[in-house]
């Protein structure tokens, strides 16, 4: 029988939380039961909702029947002894009501708690994925990885074969100790158009130690991994699904996996891709003699019932000290370690980014929270007699700051709702571009889901978000001075008033938005500038595709390989030429349009002293190797000297573009230039500039096209690198040929994304478009912020001087006076506030970017200056005609 | 009068477990009640009922043992006890002398 994949782990996690111990395991069974037969019948995706529906009511019910057993006596006395006041569901309803009734407060405020709170769980959950996953197996907390740890490298060292076979046979606090080496091979089946899968070489022993049994067949048996046994595989769900049809028949058929034939064993459920994301297992089959030799591999294990993590570690140590003590030079700077399996802290733990990044989702909280709390004193300050009366009549001043909690715990918890599903939102579309539209590998413990850590923490901070909210103007309002207001409110006047803190957040509000004005429009600026520099390169007409060859490493010295390889491009290039419509090939370590390393350079001229080039990159200048076609099929004309050509390859020469031409200064033909000493590394070697081409138009900086240096260089020194094929007419239509093409070729030749240099730009320049917009929101949100403090601080100041405004109106005050005296605060703390922000631009900008000149920001501060102004008056227009609607003989009846 | 009497959804569990006799769990029961009710059923309304009704000494439930098949998960089964018997039929009675004298169809309000 074919089982359908596993409930969502958010809700199955929730599930086995929220239910006592003793119905744990009997719930949890049965309700996969349920679900099994829902997602047969009504398909996955309702039956995962449905789960989900069901975890949430266990929840709920499980944790009401606790509250009812523990009110019933025991805790519940023991609270009503404390005479803490009690919460009760008519201060919710209160606090709903509240936020129907402040429709503005509930919106900006809402909105901003809601963006702060997506930005920390957003945060929280990389760094919950990334340093502590969790894998969805049975104990999969017990699954762990073994390794030598460089010191030196900052790494661990992966050819452990020969220690795999020294831990299998030493440890006892492990089991199923295994090895996989990971790879990508073009999956071949007939009438399949072929495509590279990754693949994974195993000992046996890993199918055991994720317990994960087949969908179909069976998994690999160590008779498999013996010498000379007949080829086996098994397959992901994934490809099985997608490549092979989901053919039930697969099992004892033959595909290829690059050069290798197997025979289809067996099929794993989805969701499975152990070690990391892959979709074929082979057997592995290598051993070796001595340490340091073989392939690099990914060592794991299992924790044996009852052995800790600690335990585990000492073993582990020790066995490493007797190998040490047998090969030490080998081992002087490897440091023997046990992680769980999915860990990626190093042994120095949590990098300072985390904290860093964990510190400042709390200090966006805390900003975000401070203006709201403005908001929510302006909110109280109008409903300042409404508490007096309630003091009055005999409510503590305990409930009544427990009431205006609840009413900010409402407003923090629906924010929070909000922020969770922006910030799901975010992931998901972050996950459909990563693995759906550019089929970026994802490991199989990660999914577009929030952990359930992270819904905790979204909880705190709703929580934290609700006491710096309301807390403040809580007490502010139950104050000593209460009694007192409660005789000036019948006046038609308040008690409360917006002392110095709220004033001080006002002002910081309205100065940081005038900071981050500026450098949000310059970032806009370069990103659309960049963007549509590129946008307007001809890249129509070329068609893109990387290209890698099993079995060629990096540096790759052995020259079967390389003229193996060298055959392959030959033919593959004479293939692509055949093709209708293509009339040039090259072959690049990059292309226009990619990104491309950065280095230093240095330059001599003639016996001259060498000197540093200062490239308009970051001080650098950005490096290429291509072959001798390259300039002539993207239509780079030379300017100056000569472009590559055979003799070129292995000999010390270069070709500059323009930009980097002007900046070597005078006439570049010539000059020596080479990559100086990195970090205790020897300078490379001297090469003569022969050529100049002219700026491809791709890579814009302020100081125009960045500055290129290029290399010829052979195609076994390119790959993996990137073909570009000009295509006349319709580059596309030639797209799916590629891999059929690649593959008749040499089966060792594995394509990826083939595109269209337009498509290639598009994609580069995505992340930073939608950063900027985030960057944009986050702004105008701030903007809103500004507007929002100082409405209601004009609407309180009208509040509070009803009277005073009457009897001005009385005398015959004209509407500027009264407004002039009436808004002169709010003038004065939006002036402040302009005038802090421009001096914090001015000293940022100093900061950063020390060469800037003054008058280079006159004009961005002006605008920014009159931007929030503007706004500022806007903000104080509905305030300001409210005031002059004031009727004298109403206000000096008390009324206000 | 000593026990409070059942309510109506602890009524449906009872009365489910009592026609289910063999292999009483959580999930027959779920779907037995709704099978009869012709409504949808929480199972999570069901196991707390469940549960409460074992605090009363009601029902009896008990671990079976663990089945390949649910993963290596038993199962927990019930069985309704005397006293839960006697509370259905209680219950019984007094929904019964209710309705006495009254036309099951129920005649419009006057």
């Amino acid at each position: 029988m074919i089982r359908p994949e596993r409930p969502p782990r958010f809700a199955r996690a929730l599930l086995e939380r929220a239910l006592p111990a003793e119905l744990r395991e009997p719930v949890t069974a049965d309700l996969d039961e349920i679900y099994g037969r829902r997602a047969l019948r009504r398909g996955v995706a309702r039956a995962r909702w449905w789960y989900r529906a069901q975890a949430l009511s266990f929840a709920f019910r499980f944790l009401w029947e606790r509250l009812r057993e523990r009110t019933d006596g025991g805790i519940g006395e023991r609270w009503r002894m404390m005479k803490v006041p009690a919460i009760s569901a008519l201060d919710f309803k209160l606090g709903i009501r509240m936020l129907r009734r402040y429709p503005g407060l509930s919106l900006i405020g809402g909105m901003a708690l809601s963006v702060a709170i997506a930005i920390g769980v957003l945060t929280f959950e990389v760094v919950v994925q990334e340093l502590s996953p969790s894998l969805p197996f049975e104990d999969g907390d017990r699954i762990v990885r073994i390794e030598n740890w460089d010191r030196q490298a900052g790494g661990p060292e992966p050819h452990a074969l020969y220690d795999l076979q020294v831990w299998q046979d030493g440890l006892r606090s492990l089991e199923q100790i295994g090895a996989a080496r990971s790879m990508e091979r073009n999956l071949i089946f007939p009438e399949v158009p072929p495509r590279p899968i990754p693949v994974a070489e195993v000992t046996p022993s890993a199918f055991a130690l994720t317990r994960v049994p087949p969908l179909l067949g069976r998994t690999l048996l160590e008779a498999d991994a013996q010498p000379g046994a007949p080829e086996v595989v098994v397959i992901g769900h994934e490809v099985w699904q997608r490549e092979l049809d989901g053919d039930p028949g697969m099992i004892g058929r033959t595909v290829q996996l690059g050069e290798t034939r197997a025979t289809v064993v067996g099929i794993m459920p989805e969701g499975f891709g152990f070690p990391r994301f892959q979709q074929a297992w082979l057997p592995l089959r290598e051993t070796v003699d001595e340490p340091g030799e073989g392939p690099p591999v990914v060592v794991f294990a299992r924790l044996v019932p009852g052995a800790t993590l600690e335990r585990a570690r000492a073993e582990v140590a020790g066995v490493g000290q007797r190998l040490a003590a047998a090969d030490p030079a080998f081992r002087e700077h490897l440091q023997p370690r046990v992680v769980p399996f999915a860990s990626a802290v190093g042994p120095n733990g949590l990098p300072i980014v985390v904290y860093v990044m964990l510190v400042g989702v709390f200090l966006v909280l805390l900003a975000v929270s401070a203006n709201v709390a403005t908001l929510m004193f302006a909110r109280t300050a109008l409903r300042e007699s409404e508490i007096v009366v309630r003091n009055a009549l005999g409510a503590t001043r305990g409930r009544v700051i427990v009431q205006l909690l609840v009413e900010s715990l409402v407003l923090a918890g629906a924010a929070t709702l909000a922020g969770m599903l922006i910030a799901w939102g975010i992931l998901r579309f972050l996950w459909y571009q990563a693995v759906v539209v550019r089929q970026v590998p994802w490991p199989f413990w990660r999914d577009a889901d929030l952990e359930p850590a992270t819904v905790l923490w979204a909880a705190g901070l709703a929580l934290i978000g609700a006491v710096l909210v309301g807390l403040l103007p809580a007490l502010k309002a139950t104050g000593a001075k209460v009694q007192s207001g409660l005789a000036q409110s019948t006046a038609g006047a308040s008690g409360l008033r917006f002392g110095g803190v709220w004033s001080f957040v006002i002002i910081a509000q309205v100065a940081l938005t005038v900071l981050c004005l500026p450098i949000a429009m310059g970032a806009s600026r370069e990103t659309f500038r960049d963007h549509r520099v590129r946008s307007a390169f001809a890249s129509q007409g070329f068609l893109t595709f990387e290209v890698q060859f099993d079995g060629l490493r990096e540096g790759e010295q052995d020259e079967a390989p390389r003229d193996r390889l060298e055959r392959a491009h030959q033919e593959l290039e004479r293939r692509l030429l055949a093709e209708p419509g293509v009339d040039a090939v090259t072959l690049g370590s990059g292309l226009p349009g990619t990104n491309h390393p950065l280095r230093r350079l240095e330059a001599q001229r003639g016996d001259d002293e060498p000197f540093m080039v200062q490239g308009n990159t970051e001080g650098r200048v950005r490096m290429s190797r291509v072959t001798s076609g390259f300039f002539d099929v993207f239509g780079l004309p030379l300017v100056a000297g000569r472009g590559f050509d055979q003799a070129d390859l292995g000999a010390s020469t270069v070709v500059v573009n323009e930009s980097l031409a002007r900046n070597l200064g005078g006439n570049p033909l010539g000059t020596h230039v080479r990559y100086p000493a990195e970090e205790g590394e020897e300078p490379g070697p001297w090469h003569e500039v022969v050529g100049v081409v002219t700026n491809a138009g791709m890579e814009p900086t302020d100081g125009g096209e960045a500055d290129f240096i290029y290399h010829a260089a052979a195609p076994f020194e390119l790959y993996p690198g990137y073909i570009a094929a000009r295509v006349r007419g319709a580059a596309d239509g030639l797209a799916p040929r590629v891999s059929s093409i690649a593959l008749d070729v040499d089966p060792a030749l594995r394509v990826y994304d083939v595109l269209t240099l337009d498509e290639v730009v598009r994609r580069r320049d995505l992340p930073t478009l939608v950063t900027t917009v985030g960057a944009n929101v986050v702004v105008a949100m701030a903007i809103m912020l500004s507007a929002a403090g100082l409405f209601a601080l004009m609407v309180v100041a009208v509040e509070r001087r009803t009277r005073e405004i009457g009897i001005r109106l009385a005398l015959g005050a004209g509407s500027q006076g009264v407004i002039r005296a009436v808004f002169a605060r709010a003038a004065a703390q939006l002036g402040a506030g302009i005038v802090l922000g421009n001096l914090l631009v001015v000293g940022v900008f100093r900061l950063l970017a020390g060469g800037l000149q003054l008058s280079d920001l006159v004009l961005p501060m002006m605008g920014v200056s009159i931007l929030m102004t503007v706004v500022g008056v806007a903000a104080c227009t509905v305030p300001a005609l409210r005031a002059l609607r004031v009727q004298p003989t109403e206000a000096l009846k008390g009324v206000g | 009068m000593g026990q409070k009497p059942l309510g109506e959804f602890e009524q449906m569990v009872l009365l489910a477990i009592l026609r289910l006799e063999t292999e009483v769990y959580g999930v027959p029961i779920t779907e037995e009640i709704e099978r009869c009710t012709g409504r949808s059923v929480s199972p999570a309304a069901v196991y707390v009922t469940l549960r409460r009704l074992e605090k009363k000494g009601l029902v009896h439930s008990w671990l079976g043992d663990a089945l390949p098949e649910r993963g290596g998960k038993p199962r927990r089964y019930a069985r309704v006890q005397p006293e839960g018997l006697k509370a259905l039929r209680e219950s019984r009675r007094m929904m019964d002398a209710l309705w006495q004298g009254l036309d099951p169809a129920l005649p419009e309000p006057k």
